[in-house]
């Protein structure tokens, strides 16, 4: 077997400093100034190991998996099982090399203090360490893909389309751990199912149980990630998803329109008051300078270790120098400052003061630092908002004072800043605590509160801001489109809110007003023929689940996946926030996917009876076909390999080629037709010589 | 005398056997091949025509039978005494059988009488004919 | 002629006198059947020659016995195994060459030795280096480079110097100068120096099968016509010259066995597979004014055999022949 590795080692190692180059140049073009790389760069590394993975795999196996280049590499003392592991642990090997080295050596460079204007942290690598992992199934589908024979050029490639799965898990888990769970889950599955592929030449029938479980279960997930991204597809480019969306002029008054999601087009305006159209507002089209600005205020954190905003969140205000970039640091909770251009730390604020490097750092910040984030990046800071005090920080005079601090019985939940009025000239800071609203002036001064109707924890986002004629105050609950904690029927059940307040702060008015939603089409309902059932079962409990752990978090976190899952809205009716189900849709849904399940169901096991399988088979393979719908179908084409079908000859039905005996009337097959040039001796013929005779 | 060399050419219309058996009986009868020489093991003329080994095991086993050679208990196969096998009768009757194929073939290609003996004589004559026939045995 | 009727013996034949024995293998690619149904036992210590048109089926066979592509249905065995579940002390004991000579390009031939040594627990440098040598062949080359004839040269080498018991060749003299085709044979004949073991040839080339084959077996599209020794082959095909008074006629009649039919002048001359008596009565009844049997070489018995065409012609006859 070392022999056999060696072999492999030598005609693969010349493939093992692709990826690193392919690194390096990523890495010159745009030249890494953040510890978590920006979204295009983390796409290109994902990339890279993805496809240098697969090309590994694939390239292992091709030139030597078919023919006689196959006798020559199996044809040998050595069991099949380790000849496959010779190059599995080859490739495996090489693998992490050509891939561990430039991750290594980037992580290094990254982590030595002067080379990036920014703190770095060993867990920021954790990302780009699951892509490389990740890989490995992508290893392993390259294999499947070079040594399975299929009958469609589709389903050839699907092992590929299950490695992507395993990425999109890799993206959307929240724990790094729980990445490395499926990737370990994924490769495992497949390599098993590349392992017995191998030692079968491609055919399925005579590879051993397990790597049959290995490969079904892996063209299984290819096929679901194909299913529901072609759905999503078709719902998308088909569907005319409307979300009604509201806002609000500087007189006050609120306005909502329909948007339709594919061509953007937003109206006509209606009065959410009266639910009339905004003729006035319509025939102006709605110039900005009509609409009054807000800022909008707890959100929830998407929460993700691919997220860098678990580790740093970059913070400037105007008092900023050009060349100085401040980080709020996570783990040491004090606000670092780098040198953007010579790249040397400066120094670090803490609530206390300045301390320049070198010094030993004083204080830090007390509780976790109220941000907003976006799926893998923090928003930048400018107020630093701390659940007992804000700050504020005057970076060229190197002093960090207190802007804020809450009442004793208060707790800040989140500070923005606040620009209006005519030319945008005012400028007021808004902080929200537990109980209220407070504006203050730029320098500090507080000019009016206002009560907090609804807490924290209920599902709203807050927008907060001035109108006039008369001049005042606002805060609005409304909705986030993105919101975590609300399933479809409750978010489209809550009522928005508008709270007025006098320059005092004393309330003025309360304006209910719910947005409209749109009926979805009937034609949602022809989803449930393409539908597994398992597939709607999974996402829709999936989303649940994931939606009761938020709220059971008080709503303070959203987990990716929850993003992911929000798009099963293209093809699932009644998983739209936006769109009321009209009577009669998920009832007719559900009876068409369970209509096709069963027409699968029952394709499944003709098709198994019709090539001779055990009752037994048939059976397993109908249930499949009722658990899969379609896909389970299309499993069982691709999958096997279909054996010839010839006429029998007693009994005129079609049957099977690889049985002795005709599955309908137990005959031989009919022996090949002589012509009498035979000539057989006892020397060398075989007892079982059996000829017909010549009519 | 000429040194012996069996060679065999496939394609023809004897089997390789009957062209080593032939061959040997003609040595052995113009005299190339004189009584108590050794011919070459089966192994090594099987390597040396690359032929197989069983098809110069039957040549050889024919020519023990027609008591051209002998063999030898782990000594290999040699060259017999002269002796013949058979009867005059049967020597007679072999002699015919051949004769009629011979005179088929060359009245066939259109030969007369004369040019028919003179062919022979030619032939005798190239073979260097040195052997006397044995006299008649009981 | 009827071959023997139909029986399954369920023990296997005894492996010390029968190396190989295929029953029932049968394998279809699609819809295609490639080999269809084919039976036979090839005898230890014999030279067995596999004969067959281009794609008939040879190389599926041959993969087929030695595990490395799986049956449609029926079964083989080699060495007292079952083909499908070949244990790796038995293939250390099997030499193949595969048609085409594959080898790993970048090899140098030096290091190709060490290369396989490493999986054998026989390895005989000697014979290795020996045959390497009489190619030609330079150890330091790579084996990329080689021509056609030393890469067979080198194959050759590897699969003798495991000294094997059973030598398993797929045309192997495909691609040969004369010379390296002979250098191959002497190495077979060498080789079964030892009479316990065997040679199972699949060729084209037929010359190579008089010299050196004891068994002979035909494989025509797929189906097993002739399977028996060389001895057999030679009784049972026979050259018939029938001669006419003017052209012979164009219809013939049935002839049971008849392989392949040429005309010339006035005369038919047709090779026969089983020949029975009503054949030349046959002949006369047509016309012919005798009928005699010529002698045949194996050489092209087999090539009858194997190109058989019954009773038409290659030549597009036209009235008369050539004017």
């Amino acid at each position: 077997m070392k022999a056999l590795m060696w072999k492999e080692l030598r005609e693969n190692v010349k493939w093992i400093s692709l990826p690193g180059l392919a690194i390096l140049l990523v890495v010159l073009i745009d030249k890494p100034e953040l510890p978590m790389f920006a979204a295009t760069d983390t796409y290109f590394f994902c990339a890279i190991a993805a496809v240098f993975g697969a090309a590994l795999g694939f390239v292992q196996i091709f030139f030597e998996g078919h023919g006689d280049k196959r006798s020559l590499l199996l044809h040998r003392p050595l069991s099949p099982l380790r000849i496959f592991l010779a190059k599995a642990l080859v490739g495996v090997g090489l693998y992490l090399l050509a891939l561990g080295i430039p991750f290594l050596c980037l992580e290094t460079w990254l982590a030595t203090p002067g080379n990036m204007p920014a703190p770095f942290h060993w867990k920021t690598s954790l990302p780009w360490l699951a892509d490389i992992l990740s890989g490995l199934a992508y290893y392993f589908a390259g294999m499947l893909v070079a040594q399975r024979e299929a009958h469609w050029l589709g389903s050839r490639s699907l092992p590929l389309a299950a490695a992507i799965f395993c990425s999109c898990l890799v993206w959307g888990l929240t724990e790094f751990w729980q990445a490395l769970a499926a990737i370990a889950l994924f490769a495992s599955f497949m390599s098993l199912a590349a392992w017995s592929s191998f030692i079968s030449g491609g055919a399925y029938d005579r590879q051993p149980r397990i790597g049959r479980v290995g490969l079904v279960t892996t063209l299984l997930a290819g096929l679901l990630l194909v299913s529901m991204l072609v759905k999503q597809l078709i719902g998308v480019g088909f569907g005319s998803e409307v979300i009604y969306v509201c806002d609000l002029t500087r007189q006050g008054r609120v306005l909502m329109a329909p948007c339709r999601e594919n061509d953007g087009k937003i109206g006509p305006w209606l009065d959410a008051r009266t639910g009339q159209e905004a003729t006035d507002i319509n025939a102006s089209l709605r110039e900005s300078r009509l609409m009054a600005t807000w800022t909008e205020m707890e959100t929830p954190l998407y929460e993700s270790y691919r997220n860098s905003g678990r580790f740093y969140v970059l913070c400037a205000n105007d008092s900023k120098p050009g060349r100085e970039r401040w980080f709020y640091d996570q783990e040491q909770h004090r606000l670092h400052g780098y040198h953007k251009v010579y790249n040397h730390f400066l120094g670090s604020f803490g609530p206390t003061g300045f301390t320049p490097a070198g010094e030993q750092l004083g204080e830090s910040f007390q509780g976790d630092l109220c941000h907003r984030r976006t799926r893998w990046f923090a928003f930048d800071r400018d107020l630093l908002a701390f659940p007992r005090a804000v700050y504020r920080v005057d970076y060229s005079k190197r002093t960090i004072d207190l802007f804020f601090a809450p009442a004793a019985e208060e707790t800040v939940a989140y500070s923005e800043w606040w620009k209006g009025g005519l030319d945008d000239n005012k400028k007021l800071a808004v902080i929200s605590t537990d109980r209220s609203f407070h504006f203050l002036t730029e320098t500090g001064e507080p000019v009016v509160t206002v009560p907090r109707a609804y807490g924290t924890k209920h599902g709203y986002v807050i927008g907060v801001g001035m109108l006039e004629s008369p001049a005042r105050y606002f805060v609005w609950y409304r909705t986030w489109p993105f919101e975590p904690s609300l399933g479809p029927e409750e978010y489209r059940s809550k009522v928005f809110h508008l709270y007025e307040y006098d320059l005092a702060g004393k309330e003025l008015a309360d304006l209910d007003h719910q947005p409209r939603s749109a009926e979805a089409s009937y034609a949602k309902a022809l989803f449930g023929l393409a539908t597994p059932m398992t597939e709607a079962a999974t996402l829709v409990g999936l989303s649940e689940s994931l939606r009761s752990q938020v709220r059971s978090e008080g709503r303070a976190h959203k987990p990716v996946l929850l993003d992911y899952l929000f798009s099963i809205r293209h093809y699932i009716p009644g998983t739209s926030r936006y769109e009321q189900n009209p009577t009669g849709l998920l009832p007719g849904y559900i009876a068409l996917l369970l209509l096709a399940a069963a027409a699968c169901a029952l394709a499944c096991f003709m098709v198994g009876h019709r090539f001779a399988y055990s009752p037994a088979r048939c059976t397993g393979w109908a249930l499949a076909g009722a658990l899969f719908g379609w896909v389970g179908l299309v499993l069982m084409l691709v999958v096997h390999d279909w054996p010839a079908l010839i006429v029998c000859p007693k009994c005129r039905k079609p049957r099977v080629v690889t049985r002795d005996f005709c599955e309908h009337c137990g005959a031989q097959h009919a022996a090949p037709v002589a012509d009498s040039t035979e000539i057989f001796d006892s020397a060398a013929a075989a007892p079982g010589v059996a000829l017909a005779t010549t009519p | 005398m000429p040194a012996f060399h069996i060679h065999v050419t496939t394609g023809a219309g004897t089997p390789i056997y009957r062209q080593i058996v032939d061959q040997v009986r003609l040595a052995v009868a113009t005299g190339t091949l004189s009584p108590g020489e050794a011919l070459p093991s089966v192994r090594s003329l099987a390597e040396q025509l690359v032929i197989n080994f069983n098809t110069v095991s039957k040549a050889y086993a024919e020519l023990v039978r027609e008591g051209v050679l002998e063999s030898l208990q782990g000594k290999g196969f040699f060259v017999a005494q002269k002796r013949q096998i058979y009867s005059r009768g049967e020597r007679l009757r072999r002699l015919r059988h051949a004769l009629d194929s011979f005179i088929h073939e060359a009245v066939f290609l259109d030969f007369s009488a004369e040019e028919i003996r003179k062919a022979v004589d030619e032939k005798l004559a190239e073979l260097d004919w040195q052997t006397k026939p044995l006299g008649e045995q009981t | 002629m009827i071959a023997s009727e139909l029986s399954n013996p369920s023990e296997a034949a005894d492996p010390r006198t029968v190396v190989i024995e295929a029953r029932g293998l049968t394998r279809y690619f699609g819809n295609k059947c490639a080999v269809d149904s084919i039976s036979f036992q090839v005898p230890r210590g014999s030279v067995f020659a596999f004969i067959g048109r281009n794609g008939a089926g040879k190389t599926t066979t041959i993969r087929m016995i030695l595990g490395l592509l799986e049956p449609t249905r029926g079964s083989a065995r080699i060495l007292g195994q079952d083909s499908s579940a070949l244990q790796p002390a038995t293939r250390a004991r099997i030499g193949y060459m595969a048609e085409g000579h594959p080898v790993y390009g970048w090899m140098r031939v030096g290091q190709y030795a060490g290369f396989q040594r490493g999986f054998y627990p026989h390895w005989n440098q000697e014979i290795f280096g020996s045959v390497i040598d009489f190619f030609g062949i330079d150890p330091r080359t790579k084996a990329g480079h080689l021509s056609h004839g030393q890469r067979a040269g080198l194959h050759l080498a590897m699969t003798l110097a495991i000294e094997p018991e059973v030598l398993m060749l797929d045309d192997p003299a495909t691609g040969l100068d004369p010379a390296a085709r002979r250098s191959l044979l002497e190495a077979m004949i060498y080789f079964t120096r030892n009479r316990e073991r065997t040679i199972f040839f699949s060729t084209h080339l037929l010359d190579d099968v008089e010299r050196v084959a004891d068994h002979v077996a035909v494989l025509d599209y797929s189906v097993l016509r002739v399977c028996c020794s060389a001895d057999t082959f030679r009784e049972r095909v026979r050259r018939l010259v029938a001669r006419f008074p003017s052209e012979p006629p164009r219809k013939l009649p049935v002839i049971p066995g008849l392989l392949r039919v040429t005309r010339s002048e006035n005369e038919l001359c047709l090779v026969v597979a089983n020949l029975n008596g009503r054949t030349e009565r046959d002949l006369e009844e047509i016309g012919a004014l005798t009928v005699d049997e010529q002698p045949i070489s194996l050489e092209d018995a087999l090539i009858a055999h194997v190109g058989r065409q019954g009773d038409k012609s290659f030549f597009l006859d036209t009235a008369g022949g050539t004017q």
